[in-house]
């Protein structure tokens, strides 16, 4: 399968033949991998209520809620039907942005607690994480060579600690994809 | 303040949220556990109206050609297999439709990552020190250049560290710094953002109090 | 007394970080920045864009990111509409997917645009990488059906979809994404088939784009409620309000993120100050 894919990328005879059947219907394993996952989860949760856990109730709300949803979305018969998108905007979406905005607090308090310049390289942080919050909504510093200071050093700097990153990644998945290729890398079927 | 109550309900859902804040409470992981069963619920409505009904479906009844056909069944039994560890004796199984999507996955990435990664970035390292215009654009062009490598050398594990190599590594050190200090000032924004919503949401949409 | 405030409870700093929101949600202080000049290429990259082109708009977020992202989308499509291209829109976060259609159609709804005709919603799969590779083939091949008024169509029947066969038949793509997807639009789209990229991202993943920007692979960035800042601005500046129908939502908050910036700002000064007063005496607490 590697060697097939890889090699659509140079032929399109292959592509044509082979390369598009399996982009379409590769799709197909995407939803049904979602299977264990959901069978696994209500199997838990319906595990917990029948042996009466501590957290039975909390199990109950996770599987009502799972079941009433995917009832309303079958009901409503698409996925713009009213019920589906009741629950959709005044539930999912509520929950999700709740989660989320906590980190603001917590970043505040790490702001407080953490960002200490104790050595050279905590200073170097430090200032930096100055000049990118006051760049993004207080006041735009100047910078070297007419840029602004945070357009500077996004660009500059920290755009080159991110491409020595990105390429270091890059060089990983070539040499991970080529372990999978040779049949050395063997851990996602369960083998060593 | 609103008469409607889907934002009463989000407002409710969103306050048991921010209730942990205070400390992890029954409020809390109720809504938590809301939060996880609709979200799947969501996700195999996602999988029926977008794979299950128009490929899977549409495929195996009003095919476009017989070849379609029979690659619809191919990856339709290979998905089954996904089903196998729920049957006893029969979890190997799930093996052959995680190879295939490992081995696809694997393919595509392996060529993708050298067009579309590695050579761009190493292309445009070096070349903008040859195509500088300014003194300025060849002391940024210089600075990406020695910052690229030196953040590199920094990860290098498989080689005996000699002076050289720590030296170079230090300054990875450095850029690192620098890298991550501009990751927490660009995460303020965001996560401000995130909570100016649902503040919006409370105190205007829902309490009326403030503009939103 | 150093001691004290180096040490506060954590909850008092949340309590100072919600009622710094909320005054500057009340005071609503104008806070004028230049626009950065990664907004500005987003809006050129969209201003050269007219009537007959096509745009590609990806909303690959889902809703705990939409606060940042719904703003710099929202102004995306009210560009486009302005523009007078056709629009396609697809979702690669299943979280995000629903949202994605509700925006588009309230937007086209508000501008008098038509589903179908001026643009279509192609929906969400959740394999990215297999439907950006086989979208520069054949992108009906992808998402074979659309929604209208509720009903599935065959996409290849639909006239926003008439003489767009794959990525060569669209003149940008504009991305945006709060995860690491937007690597995949570069390798795939970008690099494999020479799709036009601008993309706008969460504060939580940009830093990571500047590179992608910089080598050219990425014509233009937004770099998160600012960039959709200045993006909104240019964008109601050159059609005016009531042309391009937009609401400055992003420059709302901006005036909010004045506020909590100088709390973040005077927490590390804070910080800082008490730390080397109080050098090697200071006992942190979690």
């Amino acid at each position: 399968m590697v060697v097939l894919m890889a090699l659509t990328v140079f032929s399109p005879r292959l592509d044509a033949a082979y390369g598009s059947r399996v982009n379409r219907n590769i799709q197909i394993l995407g939803a049904f991998a979602m299977l264990p996952a959901v069978v696994g989860l209500v199997r838990l949760h319906a595990a917990r209520i029948a042996r009466k856990h501590s957290t039975a109730v909390f199990s109950a709300v996770t599987l009502v809620a799972l079941f009433a949803t995917v009832g309303v979305g079958l009901w409503d018969r698409s996925l713009s039907g009213p019920g589906f998108g009741w629950i959709y905007g005044n539930i999912y979406s509520p929950l999700q942005q709740a989660v989320f905005s906590f980190l603001a607090f917590f970043i505040a308090s790490a702001a407080y607690r953490a960002f200490r310049a104790r050595t050279l390289e905590t200073a170097l942080l430090t200032v930096a994480a100055v000049i990118v919050l006051l760049g993004n909504a207080v006041i735009s510093l100047p910078g070297p060579g007419g840029a602004s200071a945070e357009g500077w050093l996004l660009s500059v700097p920290a755009m080159a600690m991110q491409r020595g990153i990105a390429i270091g990644l890059a060089l990983g998945i070539v040499a991970l994809s080529a372990r999978i290729l040779m049949g050395l890398e063997r851990g996602f079927v369960g083998r060593g | 303040m609103s008469t409607d109550v889907g934002v009463w309900v989000g407002a409710i859902l969103t306050l048991a949220m921010f209730s942990f804040l205070y400390r992890e409470n029954v409020v809390y992981r109720v809504a938590e556990h809301l939060m996880v069963g609709v979200g799947t619920g969501v996700g195999v409505l996602l999988a029926i109206y977008y794979i299950f009904i128009p490929i899977v479906w549409k495929g195996l009844v009003a095919p476009k050609d017989g070849a379609s056909v029979a690659w619809t069944i191919l990856f339709t039994a290979l998905g089954l297999l996904f089903l196998g560890p729920f049957v006893p004796k029969l979890g190997w199984l799930a093996r052959i439709p995680a190879a295939v999507a490992v081995g696809y996955a694997a393919g595509q990435a392996l060529p993708a990552a050298i067009q579309g990664r590695l050579f761009p970035q190493v292309l445009s390292t070096v070349q903008a020190v040859g195509d500088a215009g300014s003194a300025w654009a060849m002391i940024n062009a210089l600075i990406v250049l020695v910052g690229t490598v030196s953040v590199l050398a920094y990860f290098v594990m498989t080689v005996r560290r000699g002076p050289t190599l720590n030296v170079v590594s230090r300054v990875g050190v450095v850029f690192l710094m620098v890298g991550f200090g501009a990751v927490y000032g660009n995460m303020v924004i965001s996560r401000f953002t995130i909570l100016i919503g649902r503040m919006q949401f409370l105190f205007g949409t829902w309490l009326g109090i403030l503009p939103t | 007394m150093m001691h004290k405030l180096l040490n506060i409870d954590r909850r008092i700093v949340f309590v100072a970080v919600a009622i710094v929101i909320l005054a500057g949600m009340a005071l609503d202080t104008v806070v004028p920045l230049p626009a950065s000049a990664e907004a500005q290429s987003v809006f050129d990259a969209v201003e050269a864009t007219g009537a007959g082109d096509t745009i590609l708009v990806a909303m690959d977020y889902p809703p705990s990111s939409a606060s940042e992202l719904d703003p710099m989308s929202r102004a995306a499509l009210h560009h486009a509409f302005a523009r007078d291209a056709t629009v396609l829109v697809v979702s690669f976060d299943s979280g995000g997917a629903p949202r994605a259609a509700k925006m588009v159609d309230a937007v086209a709804a508000e501008l008098g645009k038509v589903n179908g005709v001026d643009y279509a919603v192609l929906g969400y799969k959740p394999d990215m990488t297999a439907a950006l590779i086989e979208m520069g083939t054949d992108i009906a091949g992808v998402f074979t059906e659309v929604t209208i008024d509720g009903e599935p169509v065959p996409t290849e029947s639909v006239e926003a979809m008439q003489g767009v066969a794959n990525y060569s038949d669209i003149a940008l793509a504009v991305q945006m994404t709060g995860s690491k997807k937007y690597e995949e639009w570069v390798e795939y789209a970008n690099a494999r088939f020479g799709l036009k990229l601008v993309t706008g991202a969460t504060g939580s993943v940009v830093t990571g784009q500047y590179p992608y920007l910089a080598s050219g692979q990425i014509s233009g960035l937004l770099r998160s409620t600012r960039g959709a800042s200045d993006y909104e601005t240019m964008v109601i500046d050159a059609y005016g309000h009531d042309d391009s129908g937009l609401e400055p939502d992003a420059s709302k908050k901006m005036s909010v993120l004045f506020m909590g910036h100088l709390l973040i700002l005077l927490f590390i000064g804070i910080a800082n100050v008490g730390h080397w007063a109080t050098r090697g005496g200071a006992k942190e607490t979690a």
